[in-house]
C-alpha cells in the first residue's frame, strides 16, 4: 500500500504545504469525528461495523483531501464519502449480516447529509445531556457498552434477566433522546 | 412518527438483538415516513455517543452490576487515544505518515526561527503599539494586542512597540528585519531599535550578525545595516558587547551611559559617542500613535458617515460617545425608530479601537444592550468590531433575537472560535464557519461580518475582511430581529447550560444592513475601521 517508491507528482504541493495540509486534515477530522461516527452508526448494524467503515472512511478522506474545498463543510463532505463506504461495506457483508436494503440506507444517508449542519449541534446537546447522567446510570452504561462483557454475561453475573438489563439501557437512551429534543426545542438552542 | 412499536424495534436494533422478521418490519416503518427515519438516526446517534463515552470513560472503581474485572484485565479503561476510533485513525494515518514523515521532517531550531508557520499561539512578546506599520509581506503582519510567537518580523516602514514577556521593551523602526527568538532574546539583522530593560529583564540580549548586545539595565539604541555593521548608543545604565556572540571565548566589552560604539562583522569595535536623538523613544511613540489614531479616526468617521446615511443601513451603533454616564446606545442610522436606540444594562464604557474612541465592555453575565429592530428581511448583513477577552462558555452572543421564534436570527461565536449564524426557518439552520478565531486573536480588535444572502442562497462569514466560509441556505426564510440583545441573550428559558451566552469582551461597532453586502464592501468596512495601519 502506497510504496514510498511511487513517483511524486511534479504538481504535488511542496513538502511544507503537505505538512500543513496534514495538520489541517487532522484538525478538521478530529473536530468532526463524533458527528461523522454518529452518521455512520445509523448506517451500520453493529458498532464493530461502524468502526470498520470509519477506518476506511478516514483513510479515504485523507487521500481525497485535495478535493475538499476549504470553507465548505468538512462534515458534509465526510458524510458523502462515508455514505459510499457504508454502502460498499453493506454489499460486501450482505450475505451474512443484518443489513437494511440499499435503497433505505441511501435514503437514510441522504437525509442525514441534508441535516449535517444539525448533526454537530445535536451531538453537542447530547454531550451536555450525558453530563447530567447520574453516577449510577453512567456505570450501567459503561458496563454494558465497554465491550468486555455481553449483556447476556452481565445478566448471568448479576442474576438479573437480560430483558430487564435491556430495559434499563433503553430507558437511559430514550431519556437522553428526550433531553436532546428538549434542549433543541424548548431551550431554543440557537 | 415515534410509535411504541417503532421505538421497540429501534431499541432491539441498537441492542443487536433484532430478528430477521423484526428487521423487515423496521424497514417498512422507516420507509413509510421521514420522522421515523429521523428518530432512528437520532436514537443511533445516542447509542454511538454512549459507546464512545464508555470506552473512553474514567476508571471504574466498582462495577454497578457486581461484575469484577476479569483477572489479567487492566482495571483502567482505555484513554481516549486508545479507543477504537482514535486507534483506527492512528492506524490509518500511520501508513500515510510513513510517506509524510520526511515532509513533516524534524525541524531544526534554527529553521523554526525564521518560519512563520509556528502552530502554537505560544507567544514570546506582545505588540503594544504600532504606528504607520507597513509590512513587507514576507512574513505575516500583526495588529496591536497580538501575542507574537517566536519568528520573524519583517517591517517595510513604520514603528512597532514590542513588549517581551521578560519585561524588555523594544521600539522597532522600519525598514527592519527582526527575529523574536525568546522572551529574553531578539535578533536584528537590519533596522533601528531602541530597547529599555527593567531590572527583571537584565541580561536581555539583542544579537546582530556580528555582535551580541547584552543589556545590564536600562536603555540603549541600536542600528544595523544590510551588511551587519552598525552603531550602538547607551542611553542609560550599562551594556556589554560580545563580538562573535556571548559564548565566544573573548569577554564582553562594557559601555556606559553616554558611550557608544561602531561595529562591523569581523572587525574590532570602535568606541564612539552616543547620539540616540534619531531614535524614536517610547514617549515619542505614544505621541505619534495619538496623531496616527486621530488620523485613523478621521478616515473612519468619513467612511462611517456614508454608511450611516445609506437607506439600507437598518441600525448603526458606533459606540462613539463622550458621556460615560450615558445609558443609551445611540443608533446613528437614517432610520429613526425609537426602539433602535439601545438600552445599556450593566456594561461599562471603556476604550475602543483607538484612543478617543469608546466601546462598551461586556463582562458580567448580566451585561447587555437591549434593542428593538423592526421589520422583516430577505437578506441581512452584520458587521462588528469586537475585542474578545476569552470564551466563558460554549456560545458568546454578538446579536441574538430574544428566544428563538420563527424567523429569529442568532449571530454568535463558539468557544472554538467559530462564527455562527442561526436562523429559525421552520427548521433550525445553523451556519458555522470553521474555527477561525484563534487564542492569539483574543485581546485584539477583530472585525467580524456575516452575510445572509437570499439571492445567492448562502451564508458567508468574514474575519478581518476575509471570507472564511460559505454555506448554503437550505430553507430560505424571512428574517426577523425584533427584540434582541447585543452581547447577551434573553432566552426565555431558565438561566442554565447554553442559555447563558454573555460575551466576555468589548464591542465598539455593530452595523445591521438589510441587504447582502458584497465581499468588497466587507473588506472596505474592515480597512476603513481597522485600528492602525
Amino acid at each position: 500500500m502506497n510504496p514510498p517508491s511511487e513517483p511524486r507528482n511534479p504538481d504535488a504541493p511542496s513538502p511544507q504545504s503537505e505538512g500543513r495540509r496534514y495538520e489541517e486534515f487532522v484538525r478538521l477530522y478530529s473536530q468532526h469525528e463524533p458527528a461523522l461516527r454518529a452518521f455512520v452508526r445509523s448506517l451500520t448494524f453493529h458498532w464493530q461495523d461502524t468502526d470498520e467503515v470509519m477506518q476506511e472512511t478516514s483513510l479515504l478522506l485523507w487521500r481525497k483531501f485535495d478535493q475538499f474545498e476549504p470553507g465548505t463543510s468538512f462534515l458534509r463532505w465526510g458524510c458523502v464519502v462515508a455514505r459510499f463506504e457504508a454502502l460498499k461495506f453493506r454489499r460486501q457483508k450482505a450475505r451474512d449480516r443484518h443489513v437494511f436494503d440499499e435503497d433505505l440506507l441511501d435514503l437514510l444517508a441522504e437525509e442525514a447529509i441534508d441535516e449535517s449542519a444539525q448533526l454537530e449541534l445535536e451531538r453537542r446537546a447530547l454531550d451536555c445531556c450525558m453530563e447530567k447522567l447520574g453516577e449510577r446510570e453512567r456505570r450501567w452504561v459503561t458496563s454494558a457498552y465497554a465491550g468486555n462483557t455481553t449483556i447476556k454475561e452481565l445478566a448471568e453475573q448479576t442474576g438479573r434477566s437480560a430483558t430487564s438489563l435491556y430495559k434499563v439501557l433503553n430507558r437511559i437512551r430514550i431519556n437522553l433522546l428526550e433531553c436532546v429534543e428538549r434542549s433543541l426545542k424548548e431551550e431554543r438552542a440557537l | 412518527m415515534n410509535t411504541p412499536r417503532l421505538q421497540q424495534l429501534v431499541e432491539s436494533y441498537a441492542n443487536g438483538a433484532c430478528t430477521q422478521e423484526e428487521l423487515r418490519e423496521l424497514q417498512t416503518l422507516l420507509r413509510a415516513d421521514a420522522a421515523s427515519r429521523r428518530f432512528f438516526r437520532r436514537y443511533l446517534s445516542v447509542d454511538m455517543a454512549l459507546r464512545d463515552m464508555s470506552i473512553a470513560g474514567p476508571l471504574l472503581e466498582s462495577d454497578p452490576l457486581g461484575a469484577r474485572p476479569r483477572p489479567g484485565e487492566p482495571g483502567l479503561a482505555p484513554r481516549w487515544w486508545q479507543t477504537p476510533p482514535a486507534l483506527a485513525l492512528a492506524a490509518a494515518l500511520a501508513l500515510l505518515i510513513g510517506l509524510a514523515g520526511f515532509w513533516l521532517g524534524p525541524r531544526p531550531d534554527s529553521a523554526a526561527l525564521g518560519s512563520q508557520e509556528l502552530r502554537a499561539p505560544q507567544g514570546v512578546a506582545v505588540l503594544t503599539q504600532s504606528v504607520n506599520a507597513q509590512w513587507t509581506g514576507e512574513g505575516r503582519s500583526w495588529e496591536v494586542g497580538a501575542a507574537l510567537p517566536a519568528g520573524k518580523l519583517s517591517l517595510k516602514s513604520g514603528l512597532l512597540q514590542i513588549e517581551f514577556f521578560s519585561g524588555a521593551i523594544v521600539v522597532l523602526e522600519g525598514p527592519a528585519e527582526f527575529q523574536l527568538v525568546s522572551a529574553t532574546r531578539g535578533f536584528c539583522s537590519k533596522g533601528k531599535l531602541r530597547s529599555s530593560v527593567p531590572p527583571q529583564a537584565q541580561g536581555f540580549t539583542i544579537a546582530t550578525p556580528g555582535m551580541d548586545v547584552v543589556d545590564l539595565g536600562t536603555e540603549f539604541a541600536l542600528s544595523v545595516d544590510e551588511k551587519g555593521s552598525g552603531r550602538i548608543h547607551v542611553i542609560e545604565g550599562e551594556i556589554q558587547l560580545h563580538s562573535g556572540g556571548v559564548n565566544a571565548a573573548k569577554p564582553g566589552q562594557s559601555f556606559y551611559a553616554g558611550q557608544g560604539a561602531l561595529f562591523a562583522p569581523s572587525t574590532a569595535v570602535t568606541p564612539a559617542l552616543a547620539d540616540a536623538s534619531s531614535f524614536v523613544g517610547r514617549a515619542e511613540l505614544i505621541d505619534l500613535a495619538k496623531g496616527r489614531s486621530d488620523q485613523r479616526s478621521k478616515e473612519w468617521r468619513e467612511y462611517s458617515q456614508k454608511v450611516r446615511a445609506r437607506p439600507e443601513t437598518v441600525a448603526y451603533y458606533a459606540f462613539d460617545q463622550t458621556e460615560p454616564w450615558s445609558r443609551t446606545l445611540r443608533n446613528e442610522s437614517a432610520q429613526r425608530t425609537p426602539g433602535l436606540e439601545g438600552a445599556i444594562i450593566g456594561c461599562e464604557w471603556t476604550r475602543g479601537r483607538w484612543a478617543g474612541k469608546s466601546a462598551l465592555e461586556f463582562k458580567r453575565t448580566s451585561d447587555r444592550v437591549r434593542v428593538h429592530v423592526p421589520g422583516e428581511f430577505d437578506s441581512l448583513s452584520f458587521t462588528s468590531w469586537v475585542r474578545i477577552e476569552g470564551w466563558d462558555r460554549w456560545l458568546s452572543s454578538l446579536l441574538l433575537t430574544d428566544g428563538f421564534g420563527k424567523g429569529a436570527t442568532h449571530w454568535q461565536l463558539s468557544d472554538k472560535g467559530e462564527l455562527i449564524l442561526g436562523v429559525n426557518a421552520g427548521r433550525l439552520e445553523n451556519h458555522f464557519s470553521p474555527p477561525v478565531i484563534s487564542p492569539a486573536d483574543l485581546g485584539r480588535w477583530v472585525h467580524l461580518a456575516t452575510v445572509y444572502d437570499a439571492a445567492a442562497k448562502n451564508v458567508s462569514h468574514y474575519l478581518d475582511g476575509k471570507r472564511v466560509s460559505t454555506t448554503p441556505i437550505l430553507q430560505p426564510t424571512s428574517l426577523k430581529i425584533g427584540n434582541a440583545e447585543l452581547g447577551n441573550w434573553k432566552s426565555g428559558g431558565p438561566e442554565k447550560g447554553n442559555n447563558i451566552r454573555s460575551l466576555n469582551g468589548r464591542m465598539d461597532e455593530m452595523v445591521i444592513v438589510s441587504r447582502a453586502l458584497t465581499p468588497e464592501e466587507i473588506l472596505e468596512s474592515y480597512e476603513k475601521g481597522k485600528p492602525r495601519g
